[in-house]
């Protein structure tokens, strides 16, 4: 269906139905899901519909898993690659948390498409420790008998060599129990109940929300929010790289921006591996088809 | 092979395209002939692109070169030789090639010669965010500016005609911003390079600085300051917007430029203000500011990092005596980078006028934060099985070590899990640092230095420490490759910029030379726990200067040449996994994860089976 959708639109998008001058879109998500490439693909098919193209890129060392976002304008009269906080056309989200990070940019016209997969960064599970209620706790020490990094810290390596505990996880130390620098996160004496008096508590430094708060609070910000597993569609068309490309058959299918959907397509096309070209047309054309669905 | 854009012949065609590779085209068209540089983000793409288009057109030299010093002097030769010359580096690698730098402006240049440094507001990717504009003023070497992708081209091509016509070197000054931003670009014509003729010029005066001949160069240098003083207010790409009746005017230039731009358009505000966009920013054009300094009461000027510009503008009014306000850092942050958000923010304040965006639409407070991604070692890394058995062996031999670092992947063994680096100042610093450490501190002292870091400015740290028999143990971390910045060959690697062979030198070959003896040097493969363990206790036995050679191949890199290489995964027994976390908080792969509640391997295991030796309970085994 997507495909004759297509072939009946015109090459160039009438613009008479746009009426800014400009057009702000940001594609965020983590480093080697295809970001980028999404955000050269908008850029290329702006410049075939006669615009100006502007993008800037921020991400720290994204083949190392960090966050990467993409900021792309287009239009008649600009010169910044970035746009004002709040004045964003589309938000292209290719990672849910990161789709949150970046909701200052929003207004509530936004046009969202946030896919729901997540990643959760390594450094969350570092950051998990345990917090203990002095007022509850009263010393017993049975905490800390049942902490199994802590016997494995005190047979020094009898059990392997190559073990690496630092130090003991958690000491009675005038009279309560306290919680060490080596204190793996593991949380074991939480979930067996081993305190007696409820003294002990997980807690996370650096806490991953859930996925369905992150979603109420994309909704809650926009009235155009198109939420959708990506990662999986993009698994049974045949690849999991191709979850980029879902995204911006969507976009062109919900007609938002001024840019041709025939344009999108065959600039996608030009950009994706020879290899891949089959399952990016399929990808694209099947997110045409959800657009199309969503459009109001 | 199907062309990429930037390497097309063809005049008027129209794409989008990536700064750096912008700046390349620029240079290619320019018809420059030797190109050399040391990566450096963000202007490592530069090369590499270049180098792409040497696959097209081979009639030009391109090489890394060992550091940004000799990268500096391998274009100065040849621009000794006529030959249009770039040198390609970060800010801080002119730091490195200063020395050569700062008299290389005395004699200026023969064929067209520009240097680029790329800066890095806000240290996206470095150790500082020096404003390298200073250089410049240091040097009295020009420098250029460019505010899009298109002028990135266009400036730096003109840039090699500048330095020609003048005789002076020219330093292209870019960010970040402009660096890693795309945007919409025409080809030009690229420059035939036929009837030049290539040999040096034997101007021995010129070239040899005695003092004798130093005077007299300087004396040069400051008669071509003049020339380039007045020439300023002609520069091709400066552009002085006088509106009629405006009593306020604004001076910026490259990318702050651009968001000045769109704040006037946002403000609606441009046709109140008269504009001054510089090109060139050093030397300032004194005739264009003067004119704008007539015409207004007040001034602004938007600009990253330091009042380069803002105390050029006060002295010259102040020389010029004419009364006006001229202000800049008070309106504008000076540190990290300024964005469209920040330039209206200033400006509206400026002009005491409310700003429209203080507030965003959205109530953004009460939601829920993301949690920070900041980046770790990547699944496999060999540089993580070195770090562990570092701490590990710190444990077993009931020792504290200091590690004095180097910048590299490694650096990320800052963070937590391995929280193992104490100190990273710059690149080559680590060896030399750990000289000074041993002297006072009283045990082990450590060296944490990479591969191509090492070759960098390593080596000079090294045979300090073997001369002065100071008590250091250098770690090496050898991955082949300079990882840090995108994976591009060094002399250890022994492949050159073009893909073609060079000649290897093994790291061990210059340890040997440098004078640590058999009994002082170990060589292991990273990821071998027991071989790496053994190897440290040993040396840590020892006094004096010692190296280990801690090899394994980078593991993203060997991932990016061998697509199609098979995987093997570990796998985790339930049965025998106890869910200690002691992998994932003492180790941390990423590729060890919790799901579910339950410690478990995701597909971003390479396989490399590191942590099957470190559980305690046996639990993880090679797939078969
Ligand atoms: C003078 C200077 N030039 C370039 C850089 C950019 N840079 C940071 S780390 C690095 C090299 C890292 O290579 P290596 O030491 O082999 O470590 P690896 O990343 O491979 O682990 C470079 C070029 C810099 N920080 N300073
Ligand atoms: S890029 Fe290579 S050296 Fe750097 S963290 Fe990844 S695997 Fe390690
Ligand atoms: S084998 Fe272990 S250490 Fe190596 S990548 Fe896989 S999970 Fe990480």
């Amino acid at each position: 269906m997507g495909l004759q959708l297509s072939r009946k639109t015109n090459m160039k998008s009438e613009n008479k139905f746009f009426e800014k001058d400009n057009y702000n879109a940001l594609c965020v998500g983590i480093g080697g899901t295809g970001v980028i490439s999404a955000s050269i693909i908008l850029g290329w098919a702006a410049l075939q519909e006669g615009f100006k193209v502007r993008t800037a890129e921020t991400h720290g060392m994204s083949q190392r898993g960090g966050s990467v976002s993409s900021y792309l304008r287009f239009g008649k009269n600009l010169e910044s690659p970035f746009m004002v906080e709040g004045d964003l056309d589309v938000l292209l989200a290719f990672e849910i948390s990161e789709g949150l990070r970046s909701l200052r940019f929003t207004n509530k016209n936004t046009f969202i498409i946030a896919s729901k997969n997540t990643v959760i960064p390594p450094s969350v599970l570092t950051h998990k420790s345990l917090k203990i209620d002095g007022n509850k706790c009263v010393g017993c020490g049975n905490c800390v008998a049942h902490c199994l990094p802590n016997q494995i810290y005190n047979e020094k390596g009898e059990k392997n060599y190559y073990t690496l505990m630092k130090g003991p996880t958690r000491k009675v130390i005038n009279g309560y129990s306290t919680v060490l620098e080596s204190c793996t996160g593991c949380v074991q004496c939480v979930i067996d109940n081993v305190c007696p008096f409820g003294a002990i508590e997980a807690f996370n430094e650096w806490e991953y929300p859930d996925v369905k708060l992150i979603e109420e609070d994309i909704k809650s910000v926009s009235n155009n929010v198109i939420l959708l597993d990506a990662n999986s569609i993009a698994i049974k068309v045949g690849n999991i790289l191709t979850a980029n490309v879902i995204l911006l058959g969507i976009l062109a299918g919900v007609q938002k921006i001024p840019l041709s959907p025939n344009i999108l397509r065959e600039t996608v096309k030009k950009f994706v591996p020879k290899k891949a070209l089959d399952v990016n047309v399929k990808a694209f054309d099947i997110g045409f088809d959800i657009g199309i669905n969503n459009k109001k | 092979m199907s062309r990429p854009f930037y390497a097309l012949d063809k005049p008027g065609e129209k794409g989008v395209v990536l700064g750096n590779d912008a700046l390349a085209r620029g240079i290619f068209e320019a018809g420059v002939i030797v190109a050399a540089g040391y990566p450096g983000t963000p202007s490592t793409e530069i090369m590499e692109t270049l180098a792409r288009i040497h696959k097209f057109y081979p009639y030009f030299e391109i090489e890394w070169s060992t550091n940004e010093a000799v990268g500096f002097q391998v274009a100065l030769g040849a621009s000794m030789c006529n030959a249009r010359a770039f040198a390609c580096m970060k800010h801080v690698g002119l730091n490195v090639a200063a020395d050569t730098f700062m008299t290389a402006t005395y004699a200026g240049a023969h064929g067209g010669f520009v240097v680029l440094s790329a800066d890095d507001p806000n240290c996206y990717s470095s150790q500082n965010e020096q404003d390298n504009r200073y250089y410049g003023l240091h040097a009295l070497c020009p420098v250029f500016e460019a505010i899009n992708i298109q002028e990135a081209k266009d400036v730096i091509k003109y840039a090699f005609d500048f330095s020609e016509e003048f005789q002076s070197l020219v330093m292209m000054r870019t960010t970040t911003r402009l660096n890693h931003a795309r945007g919409d670009l025409i080809l030009g014509e690229i420059n035939k390079i036929e009837d030049r003729k290539y040999n040096f010029d034997k101007d021995r005066e010129r070239w040899t600085f005695l003092p004798s001949n130093a005077r007299v160069q300087r004396v040069k240098q400051l008669e071509r300051y003049e020339k380039l003083r007045t020439f300023s207010d002609n520069f091709p790409f400066t552009k002085l917007n006088m509106k009629d009746g405006a009593k306020i005017g604004l001076i910026s230039s490259g990318i702050p430029y651009s968001y000045a731009n769109d704040a006037l358009l946002k403000l609606n505000l441009t046709e109140k203000i008269s504009t001054l966009k510089l090109g060139m920013v050093f030397p300032q054009p004194e005739k264009l500011m003067e004119k704008l300094f007539e015409n207004s009461e007040r001034v602004v000027i938007v600009e990253e990092l330091e009042p380069f510009l803002e105390d050029f503008a006060k002295k010259l009014a102040f020389e010029l005596d004419i009364k006006l306000e001229i202000a800049g850092k008070k309106y504008f942050r000076r540190n990290s980078e300024l964005n469209l958000n920040e330039v209206i923010k200033g400006l509206t304040k400026f002009l005491n006028i409310s700003n429209p965006f203080v507030d965003l639409p959205v109530d953004i407070r009460n939601l829920h934060k993301a949690s920070p991604r900041p980046p770790v070692l990547c699944p496999g890394c060999s540089h993580r099985s070195t770090f562990y058995a570092l701490k590990l062996m710190e444990q077993k031999l009931g020792k504290n070590f200091v590690y004095s670092s180097d910048i590299g992947c490694y650096t990320l063994g800052f963070y937590k899990p391995i929280e193992a680096i104490d100190a990273c100042i710059c690149m080559g610093a680590s060896i030399g640092m750990a000289n000074g450490i041993s002297k006072l501190h009283d045990g082990p002292v450590l060296a944490i230095i990479g591969d191509s870091t090492f070759f960098h400015t390593g080596i000079p740290g090294l045979i300090d420490a073997v001369y002065n028999q100071n008590d250091v143990f250098v770690i090496i971390m050898d991955n082949s490759i300079t990882a840090m910045t995108g994976f591009q060959p060094h002399p250890g690697t022994g492949v050159k910029i073009t893909g073609q062979p060079g000649t290897k030198i093994p790291l061990e070959s210059i340890i040997r030379g440098a004078g640590i003896t058999e009994d002082r040097l170990w060589i292991v493969d990273s990821n071998d726990l027991e071989q790496t363990t053994r190897a440290i206790e040993e040396a840590i036995s020892v006094k004096g200067p010692r190296v280990l050679i801690s090899r394994h191949p980078c593991v993203l890199f060997e991932k990016s040449i061998y697509r199609d290489k098979i995987i093997i995964p570990v796998q985790i027994d339930p049965e025998k996994c106890n869910n200690c976390m002691i992998c994932i908080k003492n180790f941390g792969c990423p590729a060890l994860t919790l799901y579910d509640g339950k410690v478990t391997v995701d597909g971003q295991c390479t396989g490399c089976g590191v942590c099957i030796k470190i559980c305690p309970f046996e639990a993880i085994s090679l797939k078969e």
